[in-house]
């Protein structure tokens, strides 16, 4: 009996390690979504000053290799497209997990949306999901998104295994899903049409004082998240990009009143004030109305950057030792977008 | 609950595990429990009449036993009273009177299956003359739920009660027992119809665990799991842009079509078979066999015993024989013989009967014309086979064809096979008149450059899916091979290395894993034969 009970857990062993490679390789391989994860467990542990989590609007804004050659600070994103709310305090747990930042940036878009909109229930939850490791959080992280996207019952299976989703890959398998390497520039992002595309013409920056109730699961998300803020000792800073589309605009006043009702610090960059301290061109620093281009990040980069080290006493570490790591990836960055942009 | 998903392997997980945690004796009570829920999940409420037809037929088996018993009694107690001609009268006296039962338990039976399964379709059919008769047929349209497995075990009820009343064995005297025999949960979705003498007792006995039957059960399920998967449910997709739109191809893609279908069917039939075997196998129960690789089949009439043989030996122990078999048959072969001579004159009564026997194993199928039209098609080409035998053989006289060369039984293969393929493209087109235009239309317009010109890489499958159609298509065709050769497989894998096997399962599984057609992506898609 005991020969049988060792055969079995041998047998099922071997099936376990093949399901690992089968995984990896048919699992949707988003080169940024896996550089974000790979590059952010990689980094020396207890060296980010400050990590900014939430969906593209951070990703296409803030730039950490911007901020290490401008100002010496050692940041790094954790964002992936269309983040569902309910995710933001599982990724912030994984976060703080392997680094303790001075600040924790929040990205106040995703709350920012009625509950049928794409970011509650959308395939992208893969990219967090397919690159995070395996932790209890990240049960937590499927089961609040299943529950915010009212998946049920053996519909869940999907985000356990995401082979079930995605095994119709198999054809379009290429070189690169047998070889995923790639460096993490400190989580910046390289893609293309986001470097080089700029507006095809002038859109003008809008202001509101209204106000517009979000969906009601993204209300209960966001309270929940900073329900669980209030008992950690991070400081928490929401921040809500500067867009040109008005859409999102009322909604994102709503959002910053309940912030700021908890008592956490927002940062609406769509303030005149603000807004105005960016010095965008529109047409030459978006890429579209909701994501600044290069041009637009470097310039959100550095006056966000140096509100934040004022703000959060953040100290400059280019030279120090133990920030080699950070001026490599930044170097590396700097080569990686020099055909497009130069700073 | 679709047996092609995760929760019915959860499910049977834990049937499985309460049923050897439970002790033996009441083991049975797992699988009754098991079943019913099962039921319960796919049909809800429509488990009341599964429950009730179970009550009507154990009721009707035990009435039919008594007078059996009655009847054997007083034989035996009158034995020395009575001489030749009182037995004769006593025994017809008793059979009209069992026949009487018998009919009533059949008729309760069939009721049932007419009633949800045909209704619509015979007042439909009876529109004009209801019309005629000033009532509007359409106002009593009934919008009814098919309960699942319906087809299945009305037969499995009604062979119970034809054998119980033929004294073939003694009624079901445990009314739970019974209930289980017709509600056994991995064969009431698409059968094998069972017997109850072959069935019954395997369930009612409980079954010690045996690791080499759940090894050889989880292989027969992953087997069936292939089948379905990464066959049936890929050229199901290319069927469905065939049969859906086909006023836009000519002859030779309807044709595919219609292969494609015969295959789709067989991987999807045979495979939910081996899923339903492979689960009770885990119990310790063998089902009967319903497929006995029939792409080897020669003739369609030998198509059609490899072919679900449990509805083909069903109908021929309770149609085809009592039929060909009765007195009026009898006559009609005489008179038949002074008709037509003695070669069709003999056969005709059994023609008739056979043309009966097809007649309803199409209109088994479905409510629906089509469904008839492809009884009768096989029906019509079983007699054109026996009718033109002699012809026949005198062609091979002369022609001198070896009967026994490979050659020759590959070309009888195929044959049966073309003939198949035309009669399927009944039961899957929309309508009789579809198949009957599709017929046409592989005759008269073949269009064979469409085979060619890149038509069948827009049916819904690129040259990739087409690879892995058909590679699995082969290897489905070497398994069946390997059978027919009298390999068993199963066993051979299990004669190798410790590594070897388990790499072979494990590839087994990746393979559905990785080429099965599944998951959020696609529409579930539940088994053909669910549906009958």
């Amino acid at each position: 009996m005991i020969k049988e009970i060792v055969k079995t857990i041998g047998f099922f062993l071997m099936g376990f390690v093949i399901y690992l490679g089968v995984k990896e390789l048919l699992g949707p391989f988003d080169e940024n979504a896996e550089m974000m994860f790979d590059g952010y467990y990689n980094q020396q542990e207890d060296t980010m000053d400050a990590v900014f989590i939430g969906n593209s609007h951070i990703y296409k804004f803030w730039q950490g290799a911007f901020a290490w050659d401008e100002l010496g600070m050692a940041s790094s994103n954790l964002a992936t497209s269309a983040m569902p709310a309910s995710a933001m305090k599982n990724v912030m747990i994984e976060a703080l997990k392997t680094q303790s930042p001075k600040v924790v940036v929040l990205d106040a878009t995703p709350f920012a949306s009625e509950d049928k909109s794409l970011e509650r229930k959308n395939n992208k939850i893969h990219l967090l999901l397919d690159n995070m490791k395996f932790s209890w959080n990240r049960v937590e992280m499927i089961e609040n998104y299943c529950k915010f996207s009212e998946v049920s019952g053996m519909d869940k299976l999907q985000y356990y295994f995401p082979i079930m989703q995605f095994h119709p890959r198999w054809k379009e398998l290429s070189k690169t899903d047998f070889l995923k390497t790639h460096p993490s520039y400190l989580n910046s992002n390289y893609q293309k049409s986001w470097m080089s595309k700029g507006l095809e013409e002038d859109t003008p920056h809008t202001i509101t004082e209204e106000r517009q109730k979000v969906g009601e699961l993204n209300e209960a998300a966001l309270r929940d998240l900073l329900e669980w803020c209030k008992g950690q000792e991070v400081e928490v800073l929401f921040v809500a990009m500067p867009i040109l589309r008005t859409v999102n605009l009322a909604r994102i006043n709503y959002v910053g009143d309940i912030i700021e009702e908890a008592g956490f610090a927002f940062v609406n960059c769509n303030d005149k004030e603000w807004y105005d301290s960016f010095g965008f061109q529109e047409k030459d620093d978006f890429q579209d109305v909701n994501h600044t281009n290069i041009k637009g990040s470097y310039k959100f980069t550095t006056v966000f950057g140096e509100y934040l080290m004022e703000q959060y006493g953040l100290e400059d570490h280019r030279g120090e030792d133990k920030y080699a790591s950070y001026e490599e990836e930044a170097l590396g960055y700097r080569k990686k977008v020099k055909k497009y942009f130069k700073y | 609950m679709e047996f092609v998903s995760a929760i019915f392997l959860v499910f049977v997980a834990v049937v499985c595990a309460a049923y050897f945690i439970v002790p033996i004796k009441f083991r049975w009570t797992v699988l009754l429990a098991a079943s019913y829920l099962f039921y319960w999940w796919n049909s809800t409420y429509l488990a009341a009449v599964l429950a009730g037809m179970t009550a009507a037929t154990w009721l009707v088996g035990l009435w039919l036993d008594r007078k059996n018993q009655a009847a054997a009694e007083y034989l035996k107690a009158h034995q020395s009273e009575m001489n030749a001609a009182d037995r004769k009268s006593y025994k017809l006296s008793v059979t009209r009177k069992k026949k009487w039962i018998l009919s009533l338990g059949i008729l309760l039976d069939l009721g049932v299956l007419l009633f949800f399964k045909y209704f619509n379709f015979f007042l439909t059919n009876a529109s004009p003359l209801l019309k005629a008769l000033g009532i509007e047929a359409e106002r009593y349209r009934l919008d009814l739920l098919l309960p699942l497995g319906i087809s299945f075990y009305t037969l499995q009820a009604i062979a119970y009660l034809v054998d119980t009343y033929r004294g073939k064995y003694r009624a079901d005297r445990h009314f739970f027992k019974f209930a289980l025999f017709m509600s056994y949960f991995p064969q009431i979705v698409q059968g094998p119809i069972a017997r109850h003498d072959k069935l019954a007792a395997q369930l009612g006995e409980g079954h010690s665990f045996d690791f080499t039957r759940l090894k050889y059960g989880c292989q027969l399920i992953l087997w069936g799991f292939m089948k379905k998967l990464i066959l049936a449910d890929r050229i199901g997709v290319l069927n469905d842009s065939i049969f859906d739109n086909y006023g836009d191809y000519g002859g030779m893609v309807l044709f595919v079509g219609a292969v494609g279908y015969g295959l789709q069917v067989y991987a999807d039939f045979s495979g939910g078979m081996d899923i339903a075997t492979g689960v009770s196998q885990i119990f310790g129960i063998d089902l009967e066999a319903n497929f006995k690789q029939p792409y080897f089949a020669k003739s369609i009439e030998e198509f059609w015993r490899r072919w679900h043989i449990t509805l083909g030996a069903w109908m021929k122990d309770y149609i085809f024989y009592p039929l060909s078999l009765s007195k009026k048959f009898g006559t009609l072969g005489k008179k038949s013989r002074k008709l037509f001579g003695n070669y069709i004159g003999k056969k005709l009564p059994s023609f008739l009967a056979m043309f009966l026997v097809y007649f309803l194993v199409g209109f088994w199928h479905g409510s629906s014309w089509k469904y008839v039209a492809y009884g009768i098609w096989n029906g019509t080409i079983i007699t054109a086979g026996i009718l033109l035998e002699p012809a026949y053989k005198k062609g091979i006289s002369v022609f001198r064809v070896k009967e026994g060369s490979f050659g020759w039984r590959l070309f009888q293969m195929v044959r049966t096979s073309v003939l198949c393929s035309f009669g399927r493209l009944f039961p899957r087109a929309v309508s009789c008149k579809t198949g009957f235009l599709m017929i046409q239309t592989v005759c008269l317009q073949p269009h064979p450059w469409e085979l060619v010109d890149g038509t069948l890489l827009t049916l819904g499958l690129d040259g990739k899916d087409m690879a892995v159609l058909f590679g699995i298509t082969v290897l489905l065709l070497l398994v069946d091979l390997a059978h027919e050769r009298g390999i068993r497989i199963r066993e051979s894998i299990a004669s190798q290395g410790i590594v070897f096997r388990w790499l072979v399962y494990w590839t087994a599984f990746f393979l559905i894993v990785i080429f099965g057609v599944y998951g959020p992506i696609y529409e579930r898609s539940s088994f053909i034969y669910q549906q009958f």
